[in-house]
């Protein structure tokens, strides 16, 4: 179901900072991704929407979550993910401004990549380099 | 049997019935009831009274004979009050007849309910009064050479009864002060962890931006326009990936030792020492530098701990060498006292004496970070968690040559096995 040459990229964004946003389009567009963006800029939203995949939203081709929303926790949004049959192979890329054990554990628990946001633009670009090489993989 | 061991068995039979008594109770109300009804009119006393020193006071804290509402106006007396006062005041017996033809104020209460004759004894413990305790009779005739000898007695005994009881409140008021303090600094402690830990991660959300965002500006300047902005930019990227770098490690700083002892285990110096040099990666290679490493004693740590303290000194050792001489690194322990030492020993650039407390500050630096990359973190932590586990940490060299930093922790643990003198060498690449 990943994007294929005709259909552009869904990518699932759920962070509460907008200039991570534009950083996150700005790496897929470097790396000549085709996308459109589904974003939500809470946990409340991001915890609707992963319990509609399949319903009545369209299962996206990659889920990109930060673990510290507001108002419901990433850890619990991941769990509303998986625990869809639409989701369970998902490609998620948990995001983080930490690096602690405690955020790369609970990625791996879950199945997901783990991306520690780095405080340098070229760092960051290879984000688009993680999305393309998870979305061929499934 | 002559009179006297007549009166001294009788004594030894009462005291042996009490004894229990004395023991039992941890409420010297209830202990003096208690023994004094176990005592059954054998000290000839119509009226008895304990006393007990509180706040420079002496408090009633038992009376007998007395009915419970007649009481008032005696429960509290000073040290310079009658002849309880005196008692505990002089620590010595004080005794008074004929009360009820006395004029004197102090005896006004006695009078009042009959009392005739009087006898207070200190209760001593040790050199401490602890309070008075005293026996009246209303018998005209006062009381008999037997009940005095009882009397006084008794007021040794219960004096000890009366210590032991006030000890263990003492023992338990402290025990319950330290459990609350230790409540309050567990709270506290957890507090500034989590305070720390959202401080730093979210300070550094909007550091990362402003540095990323910076570094997006400069590319999209068109070239060439004004070389300065270029610059400028630069700099602000360059100054928010500095403070980021410094909130990142006071983090790592203030979560050093948040794991506490809890995760001690026996751990071989070999192979934390091996953990630390993996976690180098590139940089022993990449200085082309030589550790020689020495068999290392085992202790008893927390792993990552000793990880930790081994890596930042071992990597200090790389990083501050000497230009045009390649680090050559020797890590070995010597035993003092059943507690092993750590050192870690290089051919680098040295410290002048004058600065070898200073380096272990937080963020004390003696270089600039163009001269030498870093913060000023890593001793910081090692000295933490050192300090941790009640070891030391101390630096011996000169400038220009060479520095050994050495290190305790605790005992060793592997039996006393002496360290072996076998040496490897390691190198990286």
């Amino acid at each position: 179901m990943a994007g294929n040459r005709f259909r552009p990229l869904l990518v699932f964004i759920a962070e509460d900072n907008r200039a991570d946003v534009y950083l996150v389009e700005m790496a897929l567009k470097e790396h000549g991704v085709p996308f459109s963006l589904r974003w939500v800029a809470d946990g409340e939203q991001a915890m609707q929407a992963a319990g509609e995949f399949g319903h009545s939203e369209r299962v996206p081709d990659i889920a990109l979550l930060d673990l510290n929303l507001p108002r419901q926790e990433g850890d619990h949004v991941l769990a509303v993910l998986r625990r869809n049959p639409s989701c369970k192979e998902l490609p998620i890329i948990v995001m983080t401004s930490s690096d602690s054990p405690r955020d790369r554990d609970t990625a791996e628990q879950f199945g997901a990549a783990f991306f520690s946001k780095p405080s340098t633009l070229s760092q960051f670009l290879r984000l688009g380099d993680l999305v393309k090489s998870m979305c061929h993989r499934s | 049997m002559n009179p006297v061991e007549k009166q001294t068995s009788e004594h030894a039979a009462l005291l042996a019935g009490i004894a229990a008594d004395l023991a039992r109770f941890d409420e010297p109300g209830i202990l003096l009831e208690t023994v004094f009804r176990h005592l059954r009119g054998k000290t000839g006393a119509d009226f008895r009274f304990c006393y007990l020193v509180e706040s420079g006071k002496l408090h009633l804290v038992y009376a007998g004979g007395l009915a419970d509402d007649s009481r008032h106006g005696i429960e509290w007396l000073g040290f310079q009050d009658g002849f309880h006062g005196r008692a505990a005041q002089e620590a010595s017996r004080i005794s008074s007849a004929q009360i009820q033809n006395s004029a004197d104020p102090s005896l006004a209460f006695l009078k009042s309910i009959g009392a005739d004759s009087l006898c207070c004894y200190p209760l001593r413990a040790g050199k401490k009064v602890l309070g008075v305790l005293s026996f009246a009779t209303a018998k005209p005739a006062g009381f008999s050479a037997a009940e005095l000898q009882l009397h006084s007695v008794l007021a040794g005994e219960i004096a000890l009864a009366l210590d032991r009881i006030l000890l263990m409140a003492e023992l338990a008021r402290t025990n319950e002060a330290l459990e609350a303090a230790r409540t309050n600094l567990r709270r506290a402690n957890a507090d500034l962890e989590q305070f720390t830990f959202s401080a730093s991660h979210d300070l550094r959300e909007p550091l990362r931006h402003l540095a990323i965002y910076s570094d997006l500006l400069n590319a999209r300047l068109p070239c060439g326009l004004n070389d300065d902005c270029h610059e400028y930019l630069a700099v602000i990227a360059a100054s928010a990936r500095r403070i980021e770098l410094l909130v990142r490690d006071l983090l790592a700083y203030s979560s050093a030792t948040a794991d506490g002892t809890g995760s001690a285990r026996p751990v071989s110096g070999n192979e934390a020492l091996a953990e630390a040099l993996a976690s180098l990666g590139g940089l022993i290679h990449e200085c082309n530098a030589s550790i020689h490493i020495t068999d290392l004693p085992s202790i008893y740590v927390s792993p990552p701990h000793l990880v930790q303290i081994f890596a930042q000194l071992v990597e200090n050792a790389v990083k501050y060498h000497r230009s045009g001489a390649a680090p050559e690194v020797h890590v070995f322990a010597r035993v003092n006292d059943g507690v092993p030492v750590f050192c870690v020993s290089d051919n680098g650039i040295g410290i002048a004496p004058e600065y070898s407390n200073r380096i272990f500050g937080l963020f004390k630096r003696l270089h600039t970070s163009e001269e030498y990359e870093g913060t000023g973190i890593g001793l910081a932590i090692c000295q933490k968690i050192v300090e941790h586990y009640r070891g030391q940490i101390w630096v011996e060299s000169r400038a220009g040559e060479g520095a050994t930093f050495c290190f305790t922790l605790g005992k060793q643990i592997d039996g006393g096995k002496s360290v072996s003198a076998s040496a490897r060498l390691y190198r990286r690449g």
